[in-house]
């Protein structure tokens, strides 16, 4: 199990927006699931923290829920993005980029002799 | 912003529909697990390995829907309706608790906001107009030349009509200059006569209040043109709903007021009055309207010298009184340096008189006139029922910390159990709040109670008139403020104290441990300590109080007061001439004299104990005057019989008789005041008082002919001044009167009589002030009887309060005891020794706290000194008073638990857990 990475704050907003504007409509479980798998097992994720922060982006109007029948006909809430979701989606790769952009240029700096 | 928004409207949905979302939540939340099982079942796991994998993958559950719920509605807002609930039932388990807490708030709070509302409605309040804060007061103090008129401030806010014009026409800081002034007229409709009070004002009197009309309409500059000219009206909404049933076909009726026929033009608007707090005008009439509206032959409307106006102006926004005075000195400079030319001042006297500043106050309370007499005993009650709160408080406090010991267990478990210490103290305060607001709610309902007692118990025509019964809003946010002030003052310290706890020794020791936690009980103590010492204070205060009530009302005032009737009369708001008068005067006391009961029946011109009062200075014969002499003297015009009529014992010479007309040689009588001030070691019958000083005095010398005793005059408490008599008949101004009737029996059954008989001799003559004159010399003394009759409630209050703090810190500490007590007793301990040692601990908080209080009402007895009359701030009498009340107090609260302590049955005690 060794060095898995803690989620950090408000990247897993983004995840679930990913994950949803890939793979459509999902369950909260699916969603957990997809994270995992995306991270390739680098990432300690407690299914749990999943919930809050998808009530969250459905209070924010990023995604909206409606209750489904899953492939193994089993009952199941299922989360889409919204268009302002995309949109939220499209800002915060922007912005993510960005930020990643200026960290790498800043850690790659040789240091001055 | 949007965002915010939504997640409002989300968070508002969730917060009503909790149930069927945590429904939801948790079908989705199993069929998440579901779903995980079968996947872990499909990876090879056994069913019980598969959902215990599941359930690590999650990591928690109960977290999750915490988490979730914080998310969703108002978290803050779920817990705190949990923690009422919660408090809801801890409080109704314990019925006796609760019931002493909410009565103890409440009496502190229902005097704290029925004292704060009277003091609001007299002293606080802003006047009902737009922008109060732009309104000032103008005031030139100085010495005064020519007459001087002064309701309040010692004359320095009376203005000469010509004065108030120039200073109006000339200023530039103010959007409106207006001038107003209290009268008392009759208004004649319907066939009959009434009093009524008039405000004399300006044209543009309501335009700079910025008042608006019910009906009709109000003045205007235009109504202010010339004296005698402006036979124009308007009523206040109260007297044109009272006296005329809301009659709107009122506007444009002629209305008689002193026998002058004025239009009404219109009606103010509900709820306005006038520029002073506690006056309530009937009827308004335009300042030009003077010599009619108070006819006095001496007072003419634009005479320079005589200074009667009370003046108020309205600042342009943003000027500020610093500017406004700066800019009217030098207008007014000159003005004062033509009256001084007027009234022929020279040397030191015009020096003085042209420094004169004109200065400005706020004014947006308006004229404070009848709050003279009313503000100190208000500061006062205030501060009382404030220290009442106090002991309210430390009363509540000493018993949330008791009850906080009983529940130490209850919270040591919760605290072991993971429950944060903040979350705690936040349930204890939800409990104080709860005690707090039924306190609160109570404490309104008797407020109302307190004001409805205190209203009734004035006169309607005594002091403040215009008194409402019930708490208004501000008066409401008030008592809001006060319960949650006290919520978190008794609450605080108990809630903190007892969630700090060492949980090992509460959980391990069974709530049986022989003595109670020490830092505990000293802060009990110390509460104690101060409710004693409040309650001293407060008694000390009272007691200083009553003694001053009690000397008042024994006071010897010369007057011999039972079976004597008075009521007054104003022929000449009427336009009766002093002739006229004079014959009505003569003819009244005669019959009054036939009427069967009557003993004697005597006039004075000014009313004993009313508040008139008349003077000027003399020049007596023989008497070597010194440089800066006070030859002041109060004086009255009165008729025959008047010292038999009053009880006023004759000394020397003569009352005044039939036989002393206008035609006959001028005469007075003095008192033995003014005999010793002036006529030290001669006889003054024969010799000769003269009115006014200097020698260009041009009066006529007046014989001694009697000299009677002192009396008191204005009220019970002013001093003995030296006095002279005149008779009435040689009064050149006759013109109001004052009749005292002396009767065989009980004299209140011939008021109607006697008010009928003036009917008949003068249908349009209103009676005022019929009442006998034992009510009169009460009704002065309203002040007092109320400060006192307040003040001895609110201590007895404070001692009940203090007397069940003592008890409920005795009683505690006897509960607890109670095993070492049955030790001692098995033992071999003596019960006496078992008494001393209950209640000696109650004698020793009351000792150290009496001493205390005693010292500290030593202190603030200074401050109240000026309310006090024949008493000295530090009374021995009061003080061992307080002592020997607080001793009982002490004892009868020790008592009880003392006795329960004697009676411990050891075996009982020892078996007990």
């Amino acid at each position: 199990m060794g060095d898995k990475a803690d989620v950090w704050q408000g990247t897993l907003a983004l995840m679930i927006l990913k994950t949803l504007e890939t793979l459509g409509p999902l369950h909260g479980y699916g969603v957990a699931r997809r994270i995992e798998q995306t991270s390739g097992g680098l990432l300690s994720l407690n299914y749990g923290t999943v919930y809050p922060a998808l009530l969250k982006l459905e209070q924010e109007g990023s995604i909206e829920s409606e209750w489904g029948v899953s492939d193994n006909n089993r009952k199941a809430k299922y989360y889409k993005l919204t268009r302002a979701g995309r949109k939220q989606l499209e800002r915060e790769t922007h912005d993510w980029k960005q930020a990643q952009a200026i960290l790498a240029k800043f850690l790659s700096a040789e240091p001055s002799t | 912003m949007i965002t915010w928004l939504l997640q409002l409207a989300h968070r508002l949905r969730s917060f009503f529909h909790r149930n069927q979302l945590d429904r939801d939540l948790d079908a989705e939340l199993r069929s998440h697990l579901d779903m995980a099982i079968e996947c872990n079942i499909a990876q090879g796991m056994s069913s019980e390995e598969a959902r215990h994998q599941a359930l690590l993958d999650f990591g928690g559950l109960e977290q999750t829907r915490e988490s979730y719920r914080e998310h969703r509605g108002f978290p803050f807002l779920d817990t705190l309706l949990q923690d009422l609930r919660f408090a809801f039932r801890m409080l109704r388990k314990s019925p006796g608790f609760t019931s002493v807490a909410v009565l103890t708030l409440a009496l502190g709070i229902g005097a704290n906001t029925a004292i704060f509302s009277l003091t609001d409605q007299i002293l606080l309040r802003d006047l009902p107009v737009p922008h109060p804060e732009q309104l000032v007061i103008l005031r030139s103090p100085g010495p005064d030349h020519g007459h001087t008129w002064s309701d309040v401030d010692g004359g320095a806010q009376s203005f000469s009509y010509l004065m108030y014009k120039d200073l109006r026409e000339r200023s530039t800081v103010f959007s409106g200059l207006l001038a107003c002034r209290e009268t008392t007229v009759n208004v004649s409709s319907h066939g009959e006569t009434q009093r009524a009070n008039a405000d004399l004002v300006s044209g543009n009197f309501f335009e700079t209040l910025e008042v608006q009309p019910a009906l009709g309409r109000l003045f205007m500059p235009g109504d202010e043109t010339a004296p005698g000219a402006n036979t124009v009206a308007v009523l206040s909404y109260s007297y044109w709903t009272r006296q005329f049933g809301a009659d709107p076909s009122i506007l444009n009726k002629p209305l008689t007021v002193n026998g002058v026929p004025l239009t009404v033009v219109g009606v103010t608007r509900k709820g306005f009055y006038s520029v002073q707090i506690g006056s309530t005008p009937d009827i308004f009439i335009p300042v030009t309207m003077r010599e009619q509206m108070a006819p006095n032959p001496n007072q003419k409307l634009e005479d320079r010298t005589d200074h009667w106006l009370p003046v108020m102006g309205r600042l342009k926004p943003g000027t500020t009184l610093a500017q406004a005075q700066a800019e009217l000195q030098p207008i007014y400079q000159p003005m004062l340096e033509s009256d001084a030319k007027l009234l022929e001042l020279s040397g030191k006297d015009l020096k003085l008189f042209i420094s004169k500043p004109l200065l400005l106050i706020g004014g947006g309370h308006g004229r404070l006139v009848r709050q003279e007499g009313a503000e100190k005993p208000l500061r006062v009650l205030t501060t009382m029922v404030g220290l009442v709160l106090l002991i309210a408080c430390a009363n509540l406090a000493g018993l949330l910390t008791a009850r906080g010991e009983t529940r130490q267990r209850e919270i040591a478990v919760r605290l072991a159990m993971g429950a944060r210490r903040a979350r705690l103290i936040r349930q204890l305060l939800t409990e104080s709040l709860l005690i707090a607001i039924a306190g609160g709610a109570a404490g309104i309902a008797l407020a109302c109670w307190c004001l409805n007692a205190i209203t009734a118990a004035v006169p309607p025509d005594q002091g403040m008139l215009g008194l409402v019964r019930s708490p208004d809003l501000r008066v409401l946010w008030f008592a809001v403020a006060l319960t949650l002030a006290t919520a978190v003052l008794f609450g605080f310290a108990p809630a903190t104290r007892t969630t700090r706890l060492n949980l090992q020794t509460t959980l391990k020791d069974q709530g049986s441990n022989v003595c109670a936690g020490r830092s505990n009980l000293f802060l009990r103590k110390v509460l104690i300590v101060s409710q004693v010492a409040l309650t001293a204070v407060l008694l000390a205060g009272a007691g200083l109080f009553a003694r001053t009530l009690a000397n008042l009302e024994h006071a010897n005032l010369g007057v011999n007061t039972s079976h004597v009737l008075q009521f007054k009369v104003a022929p000449d708001l009427n336009g009766s001439t002093p002739r006229q008068t004079l014959a009505f005067a003569d003819r009244a006391r005669n019959e009054i004299a036939a009427f069967p009961g009557v003993r004697s029946v005597s006039i004075s011109t000014a009313a004993i104990f009313d508040g008139d009062d008349y003077g000027f200075n003399i020049t007596p014969e023989g008497y070597p005057m010194h440089p800066g002499d006070d030859t002041d003297v109060l004086y009255d015009y009165i008729g025959p019989n008047y010292f038999s009529t009053m009880g006023i014992p004759l000394i020397a010479g003569r009352e005044f008789t039939e036989a002393d007309t206008a035609g006959s040689p001028k005469v007075c009588i003095i008192n033995e005041k003014l005999a010793q001030r002036f006529f030290a070691g001669r006889n003054p019958l024969g010799l000769h008082v003269t009115r006014g000083a200097g020698n260009t005095n041009t009066n006529p010398p007046m014989e001694i002919v009697g000299v009677v005793a002192n009396s008191k005059w204005a009220d019970a408490r002013s001093d003995i001044v030296p006095f002279l008599y005149m008779p009435y008949a040689q009064d050149a101004n006759l013109g109001h009167l004052a009749f005292y009737v002396r009767t065989e029996r009980d004299p209140s059954p011939m008021a109607a009589s006697l008010r009928s008989l003036i009917e008949r001799l003068d249908s349009n003559l209103p009676v005022y002030n019929l009442r006998t004159l034992e009510e009169q010399v009460s009704n002065s003394m309203l002040n007092d009887r109320l400060v006192a009759g307040l003040s001895i409630s609110i201590a007895l209050l404070a001692a009940l309060l203090a007397a069940l703090g003592l008890y409920a810190v005795l009683a505690y500490a006897v509960a607890q005891r109670t095993r070492e007590i049955g030790i001692r007793i098995a033992i071999g301990g003596e019960r006496a020794d078992i008494l001393r040692l209950i209640g000696g601990q109650g004698v020793r908080l009351t000792v150290v706290g009496g001493a205390i209080g005693i010292v500290a009402a030593l202190v603030a007895g200074q401050w109240v000194a000026s309310l006090l009359y024949g008493v000295t701030a530090h009374d021995p009498l009061t003080f061992v008073a307080v002592i020997v009340l607080l001793a009982m107090v002490s004892v009868a609260a020790c008592y009880i638990p003392a006795r329960r302590a004697m009676r411990v049955d050891p075996m009982v005690a020892l078996r007990y857990e």
